[in-house]
């Protein structure tokens, strides 16, 4: 998913330079152009052909929501046809519903704050002089990103706990009471929430970061000129200026919207909090890999992909209609 | 701008799909590994008669599949030099025996992964040809028509020993493979009773602080109590938690921190099918378990149980013990050679030992077993040798415990452990460890154990190289504890065993259609409402409406058709 979202920017960033060099150029020296990129295209091959066969191949598979699936009669066996039973089965469970919600509910605040928190980030460390400092701070805060959750789960574990955790300390020492953030339904959720964006928001503050350094110095120069302060300059050059990459990263960030993130749940969940923290992923999971149910499990599947489908359709409308953004 | 459409193109379906098949391709892009090479199999059979131990001659390929895990590496492998999980002195012993070739198809780490991996690989129906498979899988594969009737070859190879180890436990492990009148899968027998969990208690505490060993619960919340409060390991720190307890998947685990013994004090069997009033009723949804659920409800106010035992495995609660913070817990009979010989070899004081369960009434209490066997080997449907399987067995079983073999290098040699694992057939003999404790005190009390053989032989040798009092002598302190005089845990399940205190789980069969749909969604239900009553989050009365709830959401379907299924087997 994230090399992809890697492969997108990059791509995306080349073309809107494209567009830039092409204007005014004839059909001549376009056909030109494309001899000379071929080596690109060439590099794009592999990432397609791959894409093709885990993405689109499989896709056949999805018949098996719409049927009672034995898995000893093998895919294209003689499965009986049983229409959308296995959605309805599925809306009748027990937790289906709740896992729903909680799915959504975490998936947006993920969103949400995975959007804002790193462009803070980005502009404020932007703003800072030393280059030093900035680099340090760039890769302290990327550096999360890089652990698998299995790891940062038993980091969080210990982190976290209420007795000897460092936070827990924290809060007795200024004479609080230390909640238990893993164990309690009314924390779990935030507790996801925050960690997920601890972890993820030094990747976004790079990509920001990145585009910041696109803008044309001048216009800073300009509007020293005109007596703009930092502030302003922020908000009217560093900020319009980025505003393309924003979107991009909200347009794709919105089909994420039912992946409330299934590695950082299954890792950290336990029972007495499943009412708060258990996600459509965990749940699918459990039907469909313990419980060997591969139709409802794909009926699930299938629901979610037509939702984030969905979702992404809207989200570039919206960003087409509303904000000129346009990926076609 | 063409151009540019193509590429956009392509991002986008790479975004796309990257979710759909995030779950619609699980169910087949596990992979379809090596291909049959097929078994050149016609007549390549040397039975003339029919041997039990016949040799092929013409080696005689089998496709396996199997599941390694990190003790077979650190304890097994890691002590053979050059041998692997594809070659070792076990395949060697069936190729040069039988003439048996052994081939894997996959070796995956770890059961949960194997257990996914067979589903996959059903799935795909590209099957090897001998496969250890759960009752569902089993079912499934009968159902398809995938896998053969075994009961001719069974009955006409297996030898008498062979047969004499299967039913030693009844025919409760051949049940669930009963399909149409056939056998359809050879069961990978283990014993039940080595499964139950023991009290253990760490008798250096208990003797400081002059206390007996509980016999009844009210004795051993005191004990609990006590252990909490009144700083047994005299460091002057109120650093000790009452009772060991692990929270996570939930607190029915057999290792460290599990409770079922716990609540089998109190009668209450929370997760195996009992027989009441003739039928066959699920533990967790009887009134006992609402009493045993409130004691631990105390227990937890009352801080004698670690605050965040919701989110720990057994793993991480047994920390507490190794590090010497904690005295009493419940759990099956090895733990000594994991926590608590951590727990040893900080602090030789310590002496954990393990004890039947104390019971909440008048009358002994019973402790819950589930059924040892929970695999079988199925043999694909056209492969050509299926006795090939149980001469297999036959092999297996002759060599670790029959009076031909040595189990000082087939299954237990000195320096390595577990080196069984390495053969792809693997049967347990349920009674063997029982019977080893048996041989090892008689001998113990006679005087003779220089006359042990085969397994227990290798067991005395490390409780000999404890008793010797030697530094080297302390890493085997753990077996002590196991097999050693009373009280030990083969002392107490022996001693439960002889008094008829041990329930076994009455239901046997392959899981019904509901139970498959349901029964994991119920379980959660139940994992989720104990926790909740037991941290106080949820009140008692919560207990009351998981009864009701579990009924509604299919449990009364599936109490249903397992009392079917228990009709047929009474009969």
């Amino acid at each position: 998913m994230l090399t992809s979202f890697l492969g997108a920017c990059f791509i995306i960033s080349r073309l809107y330079i494209a567009d830039i060099d092409e204007k005014g150029n004839n059909m001549k020296i376009k056909r030109n152009k494309f001899k000379k990129e071929i080596p690109f295209h060439l590099m794009l091959l592999p990432g397609v052909i791959l894409t093709f066969i885990f993405s689109y191949v499989p896709m056949a598979g999805m018949k098996i929501a719409f049927e009672k699936f034995i898995p000893a009669k093998g895919l294209f066996g003689d499965q009986k046809w049983i229409g959308f039973d296995n959605f309805t089965y599925l809306f009748n469970m027990p937790g289906a519903m709740a896992a729903l919600k909680n799915t959504v509910i975490i998936a947006a605040w993920k969103i949400v704050l995975g959007l804002i928190v790193p462009i803070v980030v980005a502009l404020l460390l932007n703003e800072v002089r030393s280059s030093k400092f900035r680099r340090t701070v760039q890769t302290a805060i990327y550096l999360p990103y890089f652990l698998s959750w299995v790891i940062f789960a038993g980091v969080l574990l210990d982190i976290l706990s209420p007795s000897s955790g460092i936070v827990g300390q924290i809060i007795r020492f200024f004479g609080g009471k230390s909640p238990f953030f893993l164990g309690s339904n009314k924390y779990f959720k935030s507790t996801l929430i925050l960690t997920d964006v601890w972890k993820g928001f030094g990747f976004g503050t790079i990509v920001y970061l990145a585009a910041i350094t696109g803008i044309d110095m001048n216009l800073y120069e300009a509007a020293t000129m005109d007596g703009a302060g930092r502030l302003q300059k922020m908000w009217h050059i560093t900020l319009p200026g980025i505003r393309m990459i924003v979107i991009l990263m909200t347009v794709l960030s919105l089909g994420n919207v039912l992946n409330a993130g299934f590695d950082q749940v299954q890792n950290l969940i336990s029972p007495q909090v499943y009412e708060s923290g258990d996600i459509l992923d965990t749940f699918i999971y459990r039907i469909g890999m313990i419980d060997a149910q591969f139709g409802p499990a794909t009926a699930m599947g299938v629901l979610k992909s037509v939702v984030s489908c969905v979702f992404i359709s809207v989200s570039y409308y919206v960003s087409y209609r509303f904000f000129d953004y346009r990926i076609f | 701008m063409n151009r540019k459409r193509v590429l956009a193109l392509s991002i986008v379906a790479f975004l796309t799909t990257s979710l759909t098949s995030a779950c619609a391709g699980k169910s087949e892009d596990g992979s379809k590994s090596s291909s049959q090479t097929g078994t050149s199999a016609e007549s390549n059979n040397s039975t003339k008669d029919k041997e039990p131990f016949g040799k092929y001659n013409d080696e005689l390929d089998i496709h396996f599949a199997r599941a390694t895990d990190d003790t077979i590496d650190t304890y097994a492998l890691a002590n053979l030099p050059g041998e692997t999980i594809e070659n070792n002195f076990w395949l060697d012993t069936y190729r040069d025996e039988l003439g048996i070739n052994v081939l894997y198809d996959w070796v995956v780490k770890g059961d949960d992964e194997y257990l996914q991996k067979m589903n996959v690989t059903i799935a795909s129906g590209d099957i090897p040809d001998v496969m250890a498979v759960n009752a569902t899988q089993m079912v499934q594969l009968a159902d398809a028509g995938l896998i053969q009737d075994l009961s001719g070859v069974y009955d006409t190879y297996a030898t008498d020993f062979t047969k004499e180890v299967m039913n030693q436990e009844g025919d409760s492990p051949f049940l669930a493979a009963q399909i149409d009148g056939g056998l359809y899968g050879i069961p990978v027998t283990a014993g039940s009773v080595d499964s139950v969990d023991l009290m253990w208690i760490r008798d250096d505490w208990r003797e400081k602080l002059e206390l007996d060993v509980p016999k009844t619960t009210d004795q051993l919340l005191e004990l609990i109590n006590k252990f909490a409060e009144e700083d047994p390991d005299g460091n002057g720190k109120d650093d000790t938690y009452g009772i060991g307890v692990a929270g996570s998947p939930n607190v029915f685990g057999g290792g460290y921190g599990g409770l079922r013994g716990f609540f089998n004090a109190y009668g209450a069997y929370p997760s195996i099918w009992i027989e009441k009033e003739g039928k066959l009723a699920y533990g967790a949804i009887q009134n006992e378990c609402k009493t045993a659920l409130k004691e631990l409800n105390n227990l937890y106010e009352d801080g004698k149980i670690d605050p965040e035992f919701g989110v720990m495995d057994s793993g991480k609660a047994g920390e507490s013990a190794a590090a010497g913070n904690c005295g009493v817990t419940f759990g099956q009979q090895w733990l000594s050679l994991v926590q608590f010989q951590t727990n040893y070899n900080n602090d030789p004081e310590a002496v954990w030992s393990a004890y039947p369960i104390p019971s909440a009434t008048d009358q002994p209490s019973s402790v819950q077993a589930d059924l040892g066997t929970n695999r079988w080997l199925v043999v694909r449907k056209d492969f050509e040798n299926p006795e090939a399987v149980i001469k297999m067995t036959n092999l297996f079983i002759e060599k670790c415990w029959g009076e031909t073999g040595d189990n000082a290098k087939y299954y237990a040699p000195p320096d390595a452990e577990g080196v069984w694992k390495l053969s792809p057939v693997q049967v347990s003999m349920p009674y063997k460890n029982i019977q080893a404790y048996l041989d090892i005190q008689k001998a113990m009390e006679n005087k003779t154990t220089d006359q042990l053989t085969g397994e227990a032989k290798s067991i005395w040798d490390k409780l000999d190289r404890y008793y010797s009092g030697s530094e080297d002598g302390k890493s085997v302190w753990g077996w002590e504890r196991i097999y050693g005089p009373a009280p030990s845990s083969y002392a107490s399940i022996h001693e439960m065993q002889e008094n008829d205190r041990i329930l076994l789980n009455k239901f046997v069969g392959a899981p019904t259609e509901t139970m498959t749909e349901k029964m994991s969604t119920l379980e959660k239900m139940r994992d989720e409402t104990f926790n909740k009553i037991i941290i106080g989050e949820s009140d008692i009365s919560e207990f009351d409406k998981f009864v009701s709830d579990f009924k509604k959401l299919g449990g009364e379907t599936i109490t249903k058709e397992i009392n079917d299924w228990y009709k047929t087997v009474k009969e």
